[in-house]
Protein backbone atom coordinates (compact mmCIF):
# COMPACT_ATOMS: atom_id res chain seq x y z
CA UNK A 1 0.00 0.00 0.00
CA UNK A 2 1.54 3.54 -0.84
CA UNK A 3 -1.36 5.72 -0.28
CA UNK A 4 1.14 7.90 1.73
CA UNK A 5 3.96 7.94 -1.05
CA UNK A 6 5.53 11.07 -1.32
CA UNK A 7 4.87 12.37 2.56
CA UNK A 8 7.02 13.14 5.36
CA UNK A 9 6.04 12.08 8.62
CA UNK A 10 7.17 13.09 12.57
CA UNK A 11 6.23 10.83 15.03
CA UNK A 12 7.25 12.24 18.41
CA UNK A 13 8.40 9.51 21.02
CA UNK A 14 8.51 6.89 18.57
CA UNK A 15 11.24 4.85 19.61
CA UNK A 16 8.88 2.45 21.14
CA UNK A 17 5.35 1.68 21.90
CA UNK A 18 2.23 2.95 20.18
CA UNK A 19 4.75 5.86 18.43
CA UNK A 20 7.31 2.78 17.44
CA UNK A 21 3.91 1.18 16.13
CA UNK A 22 2.64 4.73 14.50
CA UNK A 23 6.16 5.11 13.01
CA UNK A 24 6.31 1.85 10.90
CA UNK A 25 2.59 2.24 9.62
CA UNK A 26 2.76 5.48 8.12
CA UNK A 27 6.70 4.02 6.65
CA UNK A 28 4.44 0.73 5.28
CA UNK A 29 1.95 3.31 3.65
CA UNK A 30 4.63 5.48 1.99
CA UNK A 31 5.80 8.04 3.96
CA UNK A 32 9.36 9.13 4.68
CA UNK A 33 9.39 9.11 8.56
CA UNK A 34 10.98 10.98 11.39
CA UNK A 35 11.89 8.92 14.06
CA UNK A 36 11.70 10.87 17.19
CA UNK A 37 12.91 10.28 20.58
CA UNK A 38 14.14 12.22 24.06
CA UNK A 39 17.48 10.22 25.02
CA UNK A 40 17.57 6.87 23.37
CA UNK A 41 19.06 7.33 20.17
CA UNK A 42 20.40 4.17 19.54
CA UNK A 43 16.51 2.97 20.06
CA UNK A 44 15.36 5.78 17.22
CA UNK A 45 17.75 4.31 15.19
CA UNK A 46 16.79 0.64 15.74
CA UNK A 47 12.97 2.09 14.56
CA UNK A 48 14.47 3.52 11.81
CA UNK A 49 16.86 0.53 10.56
CA UNK A 50 13.66 -1.61 10.84
CA UNK A 51 11.90 0.84 8.09
CA UNK A 52 14.13 0.71 6.24
CA UNK A 53 15.34 -2.94 6.22
CA UNK A 54 11.75 -3.10 4.82
CA UNK A 55 11.97 -0.96 2.36
CA UNK A 56 11.31 2.36 3.71
CA UNK A 57 12.97 5.92 4.42
CA UNK A 58 13.30 6.78 8.30
CA UNK A 59 15.64 9.20 9.91
CA UNK A 60 16.44 10.19 13.26
CA UNK A 61 15.84 13.69 15.36
CA UNK A 62 16.33 13.48 19.49
CA UNK A 63 15.18 16.00 21.69
CA UNK A 64 13.75 16.73 25.08
CA UNK A 65 10.24 18.00 24.24
CA UNK A 66 10.17 19.91 27.50
CA UNK A 67 13.14 21.36 27.77
CA UNK A 68 12.92 25.37 26.71
CA UNK A 69 11.72 25.76 22.65
CA UNK A 70 13.24 21.98 21.79
CA UNK A 71 9.92 21.18 20.64
CA UNK A 72 10.30 23.84 17.81
CA UNK A 73 14.03 22.75 16.92
CA UNK A 74 12.24 19.04 16.75
CA UNK A 75 10.00 20.20 14.70
CA UNK A 76 12.45 22.10 12.53
CA UNK A 77 15.14 19.27 12.30
CA UNK A 78 12.67 17.19 11.39
CA UNK A 79 11.48 19.75 8.36
CA UNK A 80 15.01 20.32 7.24
CA UNK A 81 15.52 16.24 6.41
CA UNK A 82 13.47 16.40 3.26
CA UNK A 83 12.62 20.16 3.47
CA UNK A 84 9.58 19.15 3.66
CA UNK A 85 6.69 17.66 6.24
CA UNK A 86 3.16 16.62 6.06
CA UNK A 87 2.46 15.00 8.86
CA UNK A 88 2.49 15.68 12.62
CA UNK A 89 1.74 12.91 15.19
CA UNK A 90 2.30 14.18 18.45
CA UNK A 91 2.77 10.75 20.54
CA UNK A 92 5.50 11.61 23.02
CA UNK A 93 3.68 12.13 26.44
CA UNK A 94 2.99 10.07 29.96
CA UNK A 95 4.39 11.42 33.36
CA UNK A 96 3.73 10.82 36.94
CA UNK A 97 0.45 10.33 38.37
CA UNK A 98 -0.71 10.90 42.10
CA UNK A 99 -3.65 12.69 43.72
CA UNK A 100 -3.44 16.88 42.83
CA UNK A 101 -2.83 17.71 46.61
CA UNK A 102 -0.12 15.32 46.71
CA UNK A 103 1.31 16.99 43.68
CA UNK A 104 5.09 18.79 43.75
CA UNK A 105 4.95 21.75 41.51
CA UNK A 106 8.31 20.49 39.68
CA UNK A 107 5.69 17.08 38.56
CA UNK A 108 2.79 19.32 37.48
CA UNK A 109 5.76 21.93 35.07
CA UNK A 110 6.78 18.39 34.00
CA UNK A 111 3.65 16.58 32.95
CA UNK A 112 1.93 19.97 31.43
CA UNK A 113 5.20 20.74 29.28
CA UNK A 114 5.16 17.43 28.32
CA UNK A 115 1.88 16.36 27.07
CA UNK A 116 0.82 19.95 26.58
CA UNK A 117 2.62 22.71 26.32
CA UNK A 118 4.97 21.04 23.47
CA UNK A 119 1.97 19.95 21.58
CA UNK A 120 0.98 23.93 21.00
CA UNK A 121 5.12 24.44 20.96
CA UNK A 122 5.33 21.60 17.75
CA UNK A 123 1.96 22.04 16.34
CA UNK A 124 2.26 25.97 16.17
CA UNK A 125 5.61 25.43 14.50
CA UNK A 126 4.44 22.64 12.21
CA UNK A 127 1.78 25.18 10.96
CA UNK A 128 4.33 27.74 10.39
CA UNK A 129 6.57 25.26 8.09
CA UNK A 130 4.79 23.39 6.36
CA UNK A 131 3.22 23.91 3.15
CA UNK A 132 1.77 20.61 2.77
CA UNK A 133 -1.71 20.76 0.61
CA UNK A 134 -2.59 17.51 2.52
CA UNK A 135 -1.73 18.46 6.16
CA UNK A 136 -2.25 16.11 9.40
CA UNK A 137 -1.69 16.84 12.79
CA UNK A 138 -2.45 13.99 14.90
CA UNK A 139 -2.59 14.07 18.92
CA UNK A 140 -2.50 10.72 20.74
CA UNK A 141 -5.11 11.83 23.82
CA UNK A 142 -5.84 9.76 26.63
CA UNK A 143 -9.77 8.03 27.75
CA UNK A 144 -8.83 9.73 30.85
CA UNK A 145 -9.34 13.05 28.73
CA UNK A 146 -12.86 12.26 28.80
CA UNK A 147 -13.41 9.83 31.69
CA UNK A 148 -13.04 10.64 35.39
CA UNK A 149 -10.43 8.76 37.34
CA UNK A 150 -8.40 9.67 40.66
CA UNK A 151 -4.80 9.69 40.59
CA UNK A 152 -4.36 11.15 36.96
CA UNK A 153 -5.99 14.41 37.41
CA UNK A 154 -3.03 16.36 36.09
CA UNK A 155 -2.55 14.02 33.48
CA UNK A 156 -5.85 14.35 32.47
CA UNK A 157 -6.44 18.01 32.56
CA UNK A 158 -3.33 18.38 30.35
CA UNK A 159 -4.44 15.55 27.39
CA UNK A 160 -8.10 17.46 27.84
CA UNK A 161 -6.27 20.62 26.98
CA UNK A 162 -4.22 19.72 24.31
CA UNK A 163 -7.61 18.15 22.58
CA UNK A 164 -9.45 21.27 23.07
CA UNK A 165 -6.19 23.14 21.23
CA UNK A 166 -6.72 20.49 18.28
CA UNK A 167 -10.16 21.64 17.82
CA UNK A 168 -9.30 25.31 17.89
CA UNK A 169 -6.82 24.81 15.66
CA UNK A 170 -8.49 22.41 13.19
CA UNK A 171 -10.23 25.70 12.84
CA UNK A 172 -7.48 27.94 12.35
CA UNK A 173 -5.52 25.77 9.66
CA UNK A 174 -8.74 24.01 7.88
CA UNK A 175 -9.37 26.95 5.33
CA UNK A 176 -5.26 25.63 4.32
CA UNK A 177 -6.59 22.33 4.06
CA UNK A 178 -4.87 20.87 7.15
CA UNK A 179 -6.71 18.37 9.53
CA UNK A 180 -6.25 18.46 13.25
CA UNK A 181 -7.80 15.55 14.92
CA UNK A 182 -6.80 13.39 18.16
CA UNK A 183 -7.11 9.43 19.26
CA UNK A 184 -7.82 8.58 22.55
CA UNK A 185 -6.02 5.09 23.13
CA UNK A 186 -7.42 2.96 26.03
CA UNK A 187 -5.36 0.36 27.75
CA UNK A 188 -2.56 -0.55 25.19
CA UNK A 189 -0.11 -3.48 25.36
CA UNK A 190 3.24 -1.98 25.52
CA UNK A 191 6.35 -2.00 27.72
CA UNK A 192 5.24 0.50 29.69
CA UNK A 193 2.68 -2.58 31.19
CA UNK A 194 4.75 -5.26 30.55
CA UNK A 195 4.71 -8.09 32.86
CA UNK A 196 1.80 -6.61 35.06
CA UNK A 197 -0.94 -8.84 35.81
CA UNK A 198 -3.37 -5.36 36.44
CA UNK A 199 -3.82 -4.91 32.99
CA UNK A 200 -6.14 -8.33 32.68
CA UNK A 201 -8.63 -6.26 35.00
CA UNK A 202 -9.57 -3.62 32.52
CA UNK A 203 -10.56 -6.68 29.69
CA UNK A 204 -14.00 -7.49 31.17
CA UNK A 205 -14.71 -3.65 31.21
CA UNK A 206 -13.77 -3.73 27.18
CA UNK A 207 -16.13 -4.66 24.71
CA UNK A 208 -14.45 -6.52 22.39
CA UNK A 209 -12.51 -8.62 25.38
CA UNK A 210 -9.05 -8.06 24.87
CA UNK A 211 -5.96 -5.69 25.57
CA UNK A 212 -5.37 -2.54 22.74
CA UNK A 213 -2.27 -2.86 21.12
CA UNK A 214 -0.01 -0.92 19.46
CA UNK A 215 -0.95 -1.96 16.22
CA UNK A 216 -4.53 -0.88 17.02
CA UNK A 217 -3.68 2.36 17.60
CA UNK A 218 -1.32 2.60 14.54
CA UNK A 219 -3.66 1.93 11.98
CA UNK A 220 -6.51 4.73 13.09
CA UNK A 221 -3.58 6.84 12.71
CA UNK A 222 -2.67 5.37 9.05
CA UNK A 223 -6.40 6.21 8.43
CA UNK A 224 -6.34 9.80 9.68
CA UNK A 225 -3.20 10.39 7.69
CA UNK A 226 -4.21 9.56 4.50
CA UNK A 227 -6.56 10.77 1.83
CA UNK A 228 -9.61 8.84 2.67
CA UNK A 229 -9.75 11.09 6.36
CA UNK A 230 -9.52 14.07 4.36
CA UNK A 231 -13.02 15.32 5.66
CA UNK A 232 -12.42 14.50 9.14
CA UNK A 233 -11.42 17.67 11.26
CA UNK A 234 -11.23 18.94 15.02
CA UNK A 235 -12.52 15.76 16.28
CA UNK A 236 -11.05 12.62 18.67
CA UNK A 237 -10.96 9.01 17.96
CA UNK A 238 -11.53 7.03 20.65
CA UNK A 239 -9.53 3.84 19.50
CA UNK A 240 -10.23 1.44 22.70
CA UNK A 241 -11.96 -1.62 21.84
CA UNK A 242 -15.46 -0.11 23.38
CA UNK A 243 -13.52 0.88 26.88
CA UNK A 244 -16.17 2.29 29.01
CA UNK A 245 -13.61 4.43 31.52
CA UNK A 246 -10.15 4.04 31.70
CA UNK A 247 -7.64 1.29 33.70
CA UNK A 248 -6.79 4.13 36.15
CA UNK A 249 -10.87 4.18 37.61
CA UNK A 250 -10.89 0.66 37.01
CA UNK A 251 -8.10 -0.28 39.38
CA UNK A 252 -9.16 2.58 42.00
CA UNK A 253 -12.51 0.64 42.28
CA UNK A 254 -10.85 -2.32 42.69
CA UNK A 255 -8.67 -0.98 45.78
CA UNK B 1 -10.55 -16.48 0.74
CA UNK B 2 -14.60 -16.32 0.99
CA UNK B 3 -16.14 -12.97 -0.41
CA UNK B 4 -17.18 -10.68 2.44
CA UNK B 5 -20.71 -9.12 1.77
CA UNK B 6 -22.33 -5.70 2.77
CA UNK B 7 -25.53 -4.32 3.35
CA UNK B 8 -26.54 -0.86 3.26
CA UNK B 9 -29.96 0.58 3.44
CA UNK B 10 -30.88 3.47 1.07
CA UNK B 11 -27.85 3.08 -1.40
CA UNK B 12 -29.45 4.23 -4.86
CA UNK B 13 -28.20 7.57 -4.10
CA UNK B 14 -26.25 9.90 -1.84
CA UNK B 15 -24.26 8.99 0.88
CA UNK B 16 -25.46 5.74 0.95
CA UNK B 17 -24.69 4.88 -2.56
CA UNK B 18 -21.21 5.98 -2.38
CA UNK B 19 -21.06 4.01 0.50
CA UNK B 20 -22.08 1.09 -1.80
CA UNK B 21 -19.35 2.03 -4.48
CA UNK B 22 -16.26 2.70 -1.77
CA UNK B 23 -17.45 -1.16 0.17
CA UNK B 24 -17.55 -2.79 -3.40
CA UNK B 25 -14.02 -0.88 -4.34
CA UNK B 26 -12.73 -2.62 -0.99
CA UNK B 27 -13.49 -6.57 -2.27
CA UNK B 28 -17.31 -6.45 -0.11
CA UNK B 29 -19.83 -8.18 -2.45
CA UNK B 30 -22.69 -5.33 -2.04
CA UNK B 31 -26.47 -5.41 -1.28
CA UNK B 32 -27.90 -2.27 -2.33
CA UNK B 33 -30.93 -1.36 -0.98
CA UNK B 34 -33.87 1.27 -2.18
CA UNK B 35 -37.00 2.39 -0.69
CA UNK B 36 -38.88 3.63 -3.43
CA UNK B 37 -35.75 4.81 -5.96
CA UNK B 38 -35.54 1.15 -7.99
CA UNK B 39 -34.16 2.69 -11.33
CA UNK B 40 -31.92 4.85 -9.15
CA UNK B 41 -30.55 1.46 -7.21
CA UNK B 42 -30.12 -0.41 -10.41
CA UNK B 43 -27.87 1.65 -11.79
CA UNK B 44 -25.74 1.79 -8.53
CA UNK B 45 -25.88 -1.98 -9.11
CA UNK B 46 -24.87 -1.64 -12.36
CA UNK B 47 -21.97 0.75 -11.89
CA UNK B 48 -20.78 -1.49 -8.90
CA UNK B 49 -20.72 -5.00 -11.96
CA UNK B 50 -18.87 -2.20 -14.64
CA UNK B 51 -16.14 -2.05 -12.29
CA UNK B 52 -15.40 -5.26 -11.57
CA UNK B 53 -17.11 -5.64 -8.38
CA UNK B 54 -20.52 -8.04 -7.20
CA UNK B 55 -23.79 -6.20 -6.42
CA UNK B 56 -27.67 -7.36 -5.55
CA UNK B 57 -30.51 -5.59 -5.55
CA UNK B 58 -33.41 -5.74 -2.72
CA UNK B 59 -36.09 -3.22 -2.50
CA UNK B 60 -38.17 -2.38 0.70
CA UNK B 61 -40.20 0.65 1.68
CA UNK B 62 -38.76 1.17 5.73
CA UNK B 63 -41.83 3.63 6.39
CA UNK B 64 -43.59 0.06 6.51
CA UNK B 65 -43.18 -1.27 9.89
CA UNK B 66 -42.97 -4.87 8.25
CA UNK B 67 -39.96 -4.17 6.10
CA UNK B 68 -37.17 -4.26 8.70
CA UNK B 69 -38.58 -7.96 9.68
CA UNK B 70 -39.10 -9.05 5.67
CA UNK B 71 -36.00 -6.94 4.44
CA UNK B 72 -33.67 -8.60 6.90
CA UNK B 73 -34.90 -12.52 6.12
CA UNK B 74 -34.38 -11.81 2.38
CA UNK B 75 -30.27 -10.35 3.03
CA UNK B 76 -29.85 -13.23 5.44
CA UNK B 77 -31.04 -15.79 2.78
CA UNK B 78 -28.09 -13.81 0.49
CA UNK B 79 -25.44 -14.28 3.15
CA UNK B 80 -25.17 -18.12 3.40
CA UNK B 81 -21.97 -17.12 5.01
CA UNK B 82 -22.96 -14.48 7.28
CA UNK B 83 -22.60 -11.01 6.80
CA UNK B 84 -19.66 -8.82 7.79
CA UNK B 85 -20.78 -4.89 7.17
CA UNK B 86 -24.45 -4.04 7.57
CA UNK B 87 -24.73 0.05 7.23
CA UNK B 88 -27.75 1.28 8.60
CA UNK B 89 -28.01 4.50 6.31
CA UNK B 90 -31.75 5.10 5.02
CA UNK B 91 -33.34 8.06 6.20
CA UNK B 92 -35.66 10.88 5.85
CA UNK B 93 -35.45 14.37 6.69
CA UNK B 94 -38.25 16.60 6.21
CA UNK B 95 -38.49 19.80 8.31
CA UNK B 96 -39.44 18.70 12.02
CA UNK B 97 -39.02 21.73 14.44
CA UNK B 98 -41.27 21.88 17.25
CA UNK B 99 -43.78 24.44 16.54
CA UNK B 100 -44.62 22.97 13.08
CA UNK B 101 -44.06 18.72 13.36
CA UNK B 102 -47.02 16.98 12.58
CA UNK B 103 -47.85 13.58 14.30
CA UNK B 104 -47.56 11.87 10.69
CA UNK B 105 -44.31 13.14 10.06
CA UNK B 106 -43.36 13.07 13.91
CA UNK B 107 -44.18 8.96 13.30
CA UNK B 108 -42.18 8.74 9.70
CA UNK B 109 -39.29 10.26 10.60
CA UNK B 110 -39.30 7.76 13.80
CA UNK B 111 -40.49 4.73 11.46
CA UNK B 112 -37.56 5.33 9.51
CA UNK B 113 -35.07 6.45 11.17
CA UNK B 114 -34.84 4.94 14.50
CA UNK B 115 -37.47 2.37 14.32
CA UNK B 116 -36.40 0.38 11.41
CA UNK B 117 -32.78 0.40 12.35
CA UNK B 118 -33.27 -0.94 15.66
CA UNK B 119 -35.06 -3.97 13.99
CA UNK B 120 -33.13 -4.12 11.17
CA UNK B 121 -30.10 -4.83 13.45
CA UNK B 122 -31.92 -7.02 15.83
CA UNK B 123 -33.44 -9.18 12.97
CA UNK B 124 -30.30 -9.49 11.11
CA UNK B 125 -28.07 -10.01 14.65
CA UNK B 126 -28.00 -13.79 13.55
CA UNK B 127 -26.62 -13.07 10.23
CA UNK B 128 -23.70 -11.28 11.41
CA UNK B 129 -20.41 -12.69 10.89
CA UNK B 130 -17.86 -12.89 13.98
CA UNK B 131 -15.74 -9.70 13.62
CA UNK B 132 -18.50 -8.20 11.33
CA UNK B 133 -18.87 -3.72 11.47
CA UNK B 134 -22.01 -2.32 12.17
CA UNK B 135 -21.67 1.56 10.98
CA UNK B 136 -25.16 3.61 11.62
CA UNK B 137 -25.66 7.01 10.37
CA UNK B 138 -26.18 9.80 12.52
CA UNK B 139 -25.27 13.31 11.62
CA UNK B 140 -24.16 17.00 12.96
CA UNK B 141 -27.82 17.87 14.22
CA UNK B 142 -27.68 14.91 16.92
CA UNK B 143 -25.43 17.56 18.97
CA UNK B 144 -25.49 21.15 16.79
CA UNK B 145 -28.67 23.17 16.71
CA UNK B 146 -28.93 23.53 13.09
CA UNK B 147 -31.60 23.06 10.70
CA UNK B 148 -35.61 23.39 11.51
CA UNK B 149 -35.44 19.61 12.19
CA UNK B 150 -35.87 18.97 15.79
CA UNK B 151 -37.82 15.83 15.47
CA UNK B 152 -34.69 14.32 12.56
CA UNK B 153 -32.17 15.30 15.31
CA UNK B 154 -33.68 13.80 18.00
CA UNK B 155 -33.76 10.48 16.40
CA UNK B 156 -30.18 10.65 15.56
CA UNK B 157 -29.67 11.37 19.32
CA UNK B 158 -31.06 7.99 19.59
CA UNK B 159 -28.97 6.85 17.26
CA UNK B 160 -25.74 7.63 19.18
CA UNK B 161 -26.65 6.00 22.16
CA UNK B 162 -28.07 3.04 20.14
CA UNK B 163 -24.08 2.79 19.10
CA UNK B 164 -22.69 2.76 22.68
CA UNK B 165 -25.69 0.00 23.86
CA UNK B 166 -24.85 -1.86 20.77
CA UNK B 167 -20.96 -2.13 20.94
CA UNK B 168 -21.49 -3.41 24.41
CA UNK B 169 -24.23 -5.96 23.49
CA UNK B 170 -22.38 -7.53 20.25
CA UNK B 171 -18.98 -6.75 21.83
CA UNK B 172 -17.86 -10.29 23.28
CA UNK B 173 -19.56 -11.30 19.59
CA UNK B 174 -16.44 -9.41 18.11
CA UNK B 175 -19.26 -7.58 16.35
CA UNK B 176 -17.98 -3.81 16.40
CA UNK B 177 -20.78 -0.71 16.33
CA UNK B 178 -20.36 2.69 15.31
CA UNK B 179 -21.60 5.78 13.83
CA UNK B 180 -20.86 8.21 11.55
CA UNK B 181 -22.37 11.66 12.46
CA UNK B 182 -21.65 13.59 8.44
CA UNK B 183 -22.35 17.65 8.29
CA UNK B 184 -23.77 19.74 5.46
CA UNK B 185 -23.39 17.16 2.58
CA UNK B 186 -24.15 17.60 -1.07
CA UNK B 187 -27.24 15.00 -1.55
CA UNK B 188 -30.27 15.08 -3.10
CA UNK B 189 -31.73 19.09 -2.82
CA UNK B 190 -28.66 20.29 -0.76
CA UNK B 191 -26.35 19.61 -3.68
CA UNK B 192 -27.94 22.49 -5.90
CA UNK B 193 -28.46 24.69 -2.20
CA UNK B 194 -25.25 24.15 -1.55
CA UNK B 195 -23.66 25.46 -4.98
CA UNK B 196 -25.54 28.25 -4.70
CA UNK B 197 -23.59 31.76 -3.44
CA UNK B 198 -25.59 31.89 -0.07
CA UNK B 199 -25.72 27.94 0.24
CA UNK B 200 -22.25 27.55 0.05
CA UNK B 201 -21.21 30.93 2.13
CA UNK B 202 -23.90 29.27 5.14
CA UNK B 203 -22.29 25.86 5.01
CA UNK B 204 -18.30 26.79 4.66
CA UNK B 205 -18.76 29.81 6.87
CA UNK B 206 -19.35 27.38 9.49
CA UNK B 207 -17.01 24.44 8.96
CA UNK B 208 -13.12 24.74 9.32
CA UNK B 209 -13.04 23.00 5.29
CA UNK B 210 -13.88 25.78 3.25
CA UNK B 211 -15.69 23.58 0.81
CA UNK B 212 -19.03 21.54 0.20
CA UNK B 213 -18.44 17.75 1.27
CA UNK B 214 -19.26 14.85 -1.47
CA UNK B 215 -20.94 11.94 -1.02
CA UNK B 216 -17.57 10.11 -1.00
CA UNK B 217 -15.72 12.34 1.61
CA UNK B 218 -18.42 10.55 4.42
CA UNK B 219 -18.20 6.70 1.81
CA UNK B 220 -14.54 6.91 3.11
CA UNK B 221 -15.07 6.67 6.75
CA UNK B 222 -17.57 4.31 6.45
CA UNK B 223 -15.24 1.99 4.79
CA UNK B 224 -12.81 2.53 7.14
CA UNK B 225 -15.07 1.49 9.89
CA UNK B 226 -16.09 -1.72 8.44
CA UNK B 227 -12.27 -2.67 7.39
CA UNK B 228 -9.61 -4.25 9.88
CA UNK B 229 -7.61 -0.99 10.20
CA UNK B 230 -10.38 -0.15 12.73
CA UNK B 231 -10.37 -3.43 14.33
CA UNK B 232 -10.07 -1.37 17.85
CA UNK B 233 -12.79 1.37 17.11
CA UNK B 234 -16.27 0.45 18.47
CA UNK B 235 -18.94 1.90 20.02
CA UNK B 236 -18.01 5.66 18.90
CA UNK B 237 -19.45 8.21 16.84
CA UNK B 238 -17.10 10.31 14.39
CA UNK B 239 -18.09 13.14 13.40
CA UNK B 240 -17.30 13.84 9.38
CA UNK B 241 -18.14 17.23 8.74
CA UNK B 242 -15.28 19.19 8.01
CA UNK B 243 -14.81 20.83 11.38
CA UNK B 244 -18.09 22.00 12.49
CA UNK B 245 -17.75 25.16 14.03
CA UNK B 246 -21.26 25.14 15.30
Amino acid sequence: MSRLQGRVALVTGSSRGIGAAIARRLAADGARVIVHARTQRDRAEGVAEAIRADGGTADVVMGDLTAGDTALDVVREAYAVHGALDVLVLNAGGGKGGLAADMPVETIDAVLALNLRSTILAASEFARLTGSTAGRVIFLSSGMAAHAAPGVSIGAAAKAGAEAFMRSLAQELGPRGITCNSVAPGCTRTEMIAGQSWPEQVVPWTALRRLGEPEDIADVVGFLASEEARWLTGLTIAANGGLVTTAANILARAK
Amino acid sequence: MSTKTAFVTGSSQGIGAAAARALAADGYRVIVHYGNSREKAEAVVAGINAEGGQAELVGGDLSDPQTPARLAREVAALCPDGLQALVLNAAVMPPSDIGSCSEETFDQIVTINLRAPFFLLQALSATLAEGASVVFLSSLTARRVTGGVAAYATMKGGIETLVRRAAHEFGPRWIRVNAIAPGTTATGPIAAWAETPQGFETTTRDQALKRIAQPEDIAGPIAFLCSDAARWITGAVLPVDGGALL
